[in-house]
């Protein structure tokens, strides 16, 4: 068990966050995706649309807080140019407000999973929740494979600005489909290839091996992942009783 | 009793009508190295393939013939592919796409966590393998920050880390530095010496000459010849194949004297006055205090460690990131530039082969011709074989130069598995086009083209 200990020791953090059994995480986020869409009062959604984002704050994830924040306000622009300029009718502040505080949780919760959790103790998780192996290492070959897809992203854009092939900003409305031929295809090519070698990789290393038993990282529930995961229900609970009561 | 022992072994991809090996018949003893040889396709990768059980299992197809690993007498074919990893160890080309652990320490452990080894032995596993390796700086350190040669040899230390006794490499030294190949030389010498089987297919031969105990080439599917090693010595034979004729001069020797042959006190092309560059305020200098004078009709080779930003010295050249201190000038600062990035199929955009290279009619057809592409000519460029596509990346960086005085032509590493017929391919076009005035820029770690190109090198790092 101490070099189980040492594996899952993945240095992704030290937060409270980066500690927590990843079942506590994935039940937070149906907790949030299944409770949160319930909600219909815009104090509650805001009130719990911040502690959604506190977690990935104390977790350390300010980058990824930005990355939400851009994503929004983007959005935002875009539905703003699509509702007066182009459908011509005034746009529906109040509902896109609700929308927008309705998605952000379940967005941060996911990132909050994502982002604080080893492929090792995820797997393992998802072992000790039923799934089975050949599933678990799909979802691991996948999420290192999305660790990867930056990278591979970054070459063909450096490989389009070599070969003179340019791409501005207008490129993606003005001409859809020619510029998803050139940036998507080669990605998507070389994500098929990709795949093959790690799915081959991963069968040479033994993990799709028929053990149900397998342990990648020691994972138990103890007395804070309950405390932190009770309290999020009430919380969430809390909030979908008042804000139908108020409604 | 043979360690690996083949009979009339035959395989045949699924959906092909042409066996892509065919009557292999191969003995391999105990603490043997054996090295495949052959042209790109003639069928050493799907040999590899067979030994360590991916075929046909998980590359499936039609496999006849007897394959015995082992003194097991049960038919290899039998074992569960999860069970030839305690037997086979494995490396592929392109490390990165093997890695499942964040960090080397973990990476390493994983395999073993995975077959419920003890932990005093695994401890003292990982150790000898950090430290066999070179490897012992960086346990700790994330796998996506290593460069491709440290990425290369944590890939091996995995595959050798349930201490299997038979170890298969596709193309082992086509990331590695000078340096690196001395550590993976020496690593493999250990692991023969402790009867450790090897199995090596590779373009790049002259580094691995004392380890070798048995050639085997291959051409279309077939064995061609298995016996002496030094068959690599014969000229005709080795061109009959593909195969690189062995180089004999090292690394550090014999480019300097070359360094000022064709200067003759004219102008540089371009210049680089105490050049740096980092990736962010906050990151270290990757590179800085860069000098240098780059003069028309001049083959120069970038070499160091890796990750002593080769690539990114090509970048600045290029354009596409603006030294952080220094300069770089131009001398016509209208000169052409092209350069082929590693990664061919991420930097192909158009719909045909002929699409790609952007010349005049005549011109496209000539270069075709010239990189042996005119056969795929009507062919998506994706469904390229990787040698086809990598040749078609270099047809249209040469042709965007045309034949423009005072062009520069940046390569970064452009013979990484290219057998001998390609790479005299490459030297030929790389001199005609010096002949012409241009620049040549590579960064490489392959003493052969080095070689044969007898380029200047500009050692960084």
């Amino acid at each position: 068990m101490e070099m189980v200990s040492r594996l899952q020791a993945a240095q992704y953090g030290e937060s409270f966050f980066h500690s927590l059994d990843p079942r506590v995480k994935m039940g937070l986020a149906l907790i949030f995706s299944l409770i949160g869409p319930l909600i219909e009062n815009q104090l509650m959604l805001g009130i719990l649309t911040i502690t959604a984002m506190s977690y990935l704050l104390l977790a350390g994830q300010r980058r990824v807080l930005l990355f939400i924040g851009a994503f929004f306000v983007i959005s935002m622009v875009m539905y703003l140019f699509i509702e007066a300029l182009i459908l011509s009718r005034p746009p529906k502040f109040m509902e896109y407000l609700t929308l927008t505080l309705t998605m952000l949780p379940i967005m941060c919760i996911g990132l909050l999973l994502g982002m604080t959790t080893s492929i090792e103790k995820l797997v393992t998780a998802l072992g000790k929740l039923g799934m089975p192996t050949g599933m678990r290492y799909a979802v691991m070959v996948a999420m290192r494979y999305v660790a990867m897809l930056g990278r591979e992203m970054r070459h063909v854009v450096q490989a389009m600005k070599v070969r003179g092939v340019m791409v501005g900003w207008k490129d993606p409305f003005t001409h859809p489909v020619s510029t998803m031929r050139i940036i998507l295809i080669p990605l998507l090519i070389r994500s098929f290839k990709v795949a093959d070698r790690m799915g081959a990789a991963a069968e040479l290393r033994g993990l799709s091996a028929p053990d149900n038993e397998l342990q990648l990282a020691e994972l138990s529930m103890k007395s804070e992942d309950w405390i932190f995961l009770v309290t999020n229900l009430a919380l969430v609970g809390g909030l979908w009783l008042i804000s139908n009561s108020v409604m | 009793m043979a360690h690996i022992k083949l009979r009339d072994v035959g395989f045949r991809f699924g959906s092909r009508t042409i066996n892509s090996l065919d009557s292999i018949s191969l003995d391999v003893q105990h603490g043997e190295c054996v090295l495949l040889a052959g042209r790109s396709g003639s069928g050493k990768s799907t040999l590899l393939h067979v030994l360590s059980g991916l075929v046909p299992e998980y590359y499936q197809g039609d496999l006849q013939g007897c394959i015995r690993i082992g003194k097991d007498e049960q038919r290899w074919r039998d074992v569960p592919l999860w069970k030839k990893s305690i037997s086979v160890g494995t490396v592929f080309q392109e490390p990165r796409h093997q890695f499942f652990s964040a960090r080397v320490e973990q990476e390493l452990l994983l395999s073993r966590v995975r077959h419920k080894h003890e932990h005093e032995e695994s401890e003292r596993q990982l150790n000898v393998l950090l430290n066999n390796l070179g490897l012992q700086k960086m346990r700790h350190r994330l796998l996506d920050t290593l460069s491709s040669g440290e990425q290369q040899r944590v890939a091996i230390g995995t595959a050798m880390s349930l201490a299997p006794k038979i170890l298969v490499l596709d193309e082992p030294s086509a990331n590695l530095s000078a340096d690196g190949i001395v550590i993976l030389l020496q690593f493999l010498q250990k692991e023969k010496a402790k009867g450790t089987t090897i199995v090596i297919a590779e373009h790049r031969f002259s580094w691995m000459r004392e380890l070798v105990d048995q050639l085997v080439v291959l051409d279309k599917g077939s064995i061609v010849y298995k016996g002496n090693k030094d068959k690599l010595d014969d000229l005709v034979f080795c061109e009959e194949f593909g195969l690189r004729f062995q180089v004999s001069v090292k690394l550090e020797e014999g480019v300097n004297s070359k360094k000022s042959s064709c200067r003759n006190g004219s102008a540089p092309v371009f210049t680089l006055d105490q050049v740096g560059f980092r990736y962010g305020k906050k990151q270290d200098w990757l590179l800085r205090h860069l000098d240098g004078k780059f003069y028309s009709g001049e083959v120069v080779a970038i070499t160091g460690k890796n990750g002593c930003g080769k690539t990114t010295l090509l970048s600045l050249l290029f354009g596409l990131h603006k030294s952080g201190e220094g300069m770089i000038t131009f001398t016509n600062p209208e000169s052409v530039k092209a350069l082929a990035l590693q990664h061919p199929d991420l930097q192909l955009f158009a719909s045909t082969v002929v699409e790609e290279i952007s010349a005049d009619k005549g011109a496209q057809e000539e270069w075709l011709t010239r990189f042996n592409l005119e056969q795929v000519r009507d062919c998506h460029p994706l469904t390229l074989s990787g040698g086809e596509m990598q040749r078609l990346v270099l047809a249209a960086a040469f042709a965007r130069l045309r034949e423009s005085f005072e062009s520069t032509l940046l390569l970064d590493e452009p013979t990484s598995g290219m057998d001998g017929h390609q790479l005299e391919c490459l030297v030929s076009e790389i001199k005609k086009l010096c002949e012409q005035g241009a620049t040549v820029v590579m960064a490489t770690h392959d003493p052969d083209l080095l070689q044969a190109t007898g380029a200047a090198i500009l050692e960084i790092g």
